[in-house]
């Protein structure tokens, strides 16, 4: 599909002996902002890296703009922006020696931009980038990414060490990216809070492949916490009939707490009609349900 | 000297918490209609852009857009090409309807609360009475 800016279709990955990305497949579509969530460990940068075509997968096929990324990796470099953690430049030249020698790598570096961006994120023209602080030199290597109005923007963890003033700038900045589908950005970030703001697509990688890939909208109405308190009654047979969908669950004495992935009426009647006291749903926030899916043990069950 | 230029759109406070239940997109179109009930925001004023809102807030403007064209739809505001978004005559006119829709909600929850606290009606009806009395006694209406 044309749309969809970036497809992984059934990639497998191992280094050596240990399998890191087993049957995992990812898409993004135009103009989205994807916040791509994992533990660290898990193949998060593995999985850029195979995007950008700086590994090879042993199975399966990576598509940025529809294209095959190991048939046309120059046409597609052309349009992609990379931010990784720390900005690989040569840290001796000033940020205008450096714009001047990373023009020379694209067809459609946009020097007009560039001096834009340069006002705007307030960098210093003339210092050396090894004399700038961590926060400006996050910066310096997002004005890299967009000095040629990239289509796609790929950011690699590269918020995540930044104190709160400077990822807001950064998030200020790129928010309007994606406006009338000019870009589409994958974020990749420990941030979780600020990519909750952002995002309007979320993936979260496990265990070699996506645990779930979904709208933040969706995303938010399937998880829920829900707190029932008993009334000498007992759950009998519901959460063996709904384990599949249960993260989590708690009993203590009368008060049993279910996370759920999979809300809807059905399950929530079925609850319902368990004699309680007390019933109450509660929203998750992207934090929540980030260690709810991470956390999840093989069997997901806690019955004390 | 410092010149002042007047802003067309009007300049809103906007409160967004990504991390509350309700989808962000709901969020802004009840603050909206919030503004337009209290008065805060007239038939024919122009909302912020899809752009300012963005930057300002830091949300997505798929978000912010999805916002604005539900309530396009529903009659609350309307767009001139090249020129921004505006509130419509319409939306001041059924604001009487989601006033009531707002306080609807918050009445549910008080009587579910009342009910599970074992609190009887007319304990609850007192506690409102008392509640108009203070408002009209620090000068309220």
């Amino acid at each position: 599909m044309s749309d969809q800016i970036i497809m992984m279709n059934g990639i497998h990955k191992s280094f050596g002996k240990q399998e890191v990305l087993k049957e995992m497949n990812l898409s993004v579509p135009e103009g989205s902002i994807y916040a791509f969530l994992g533990r660290n460990g898990e193949g998060k940068s593995t999985s850029i890296r195979l995007m950008l075509n700086l590994l090879t997968p042993e199975a399966g096929t990576v598509r940025v703009f529809g294209q095959d990324v190991q048939r046309h990796e120059e046409q597609i470099k052309n349009k992609v922006g990379y931010v990784p953690e720390t900005p690989h430049v040569y840290d001796w030249m000033t940020v205008e020696e450096l714009m001047a020698f990373t023009s020379a790598f694209y067809r459609d570096w946009d020097r007009q931009r560039a001096d834009e961006l340069v006002r705007s994120l307030d960098i210093p023209r003339k210092k050396k980038v090894n004399e700038l602080s961590t926060g400006t030199k996050a910066k310096v290597g997002l004005l890299l990414a967009l000095s040629h109005n990239p289509k796609l923007l790929i950011l690699d963890d590269c918020t995540s060490g930044l104190d709160a003033l400077v990822r807001r700038e950064i998030s200020e900045h790129i928010v309007t990216l994606v406006e009338d589908g000019a870009c589409t950005i994958f974020f990749s970030s420990h941030i979780i809070t600020e990519l909750e703001r952002v995002a309007d697509r979320v993936g979260l990688l496990k265990g070699g492949s996506l645990s779930f890939e979904m709208t933040m909208e969706e995303l938010k109405e399937k998880t829920k916490k829900i707190y029932i308190c008993l009334d000498n009654s007992d759950p009998g047979d519901i959460p063996n009939l709904y384990s599949s969908s249960i993260l989590r669950i708690k009993r203590d004495r009368d008060n049993l707490t279910i996370i759920t992935k999979e809300w809807n009426e059905e399950f929530k009647s079925a609850l319902k009609g368990i004699k309680h006291r007390t019933f109450e749903v509660t929203p998750l926030d992207l934090e929540d349900i980030f260690v709810e899916y991470t956390r999840e043990k093989s069997n997901g069950t806690d019955i004390s | 000297m410092i010149v002042l230029s007047p802003e067309r759109a009007k300049d809103m406070n906007f409160k967004i918490d990504p991390s509350s239940g309700l989808p962000i997109y709901l969020q802004l179109i009840d603050q909206i209609k919030y503004h337009i009930s209290v008065g805060t925001l007239k038939a024919e004023d122009q909302l912020p852009s899809v752009r300012k809102l963005s930057t300002e807030l830091r949300i997505n403007p798929n978000t912010i857009a999805k916002a604005f064209n539900i309530m396009e739809t529903d009659g609350i505001v309307y767009t001139k090409r090249g020129e921004g978004t505006f509130i419509s005559t319409q939306a001041e006119v059924s604001s009487n309807k989601d006033r009531l829709e707002v306080l609807k909600n918050l009445v549910d929850q008080v009587v579910e609360t009342a009910l599970t606290l074992k609190v009887p009606r007319e304990e609850l009806q007192k506690l409102i009475e008392t509640g108009y009395e203070l408002q009209q006694n620090a000068g309220g209406n």
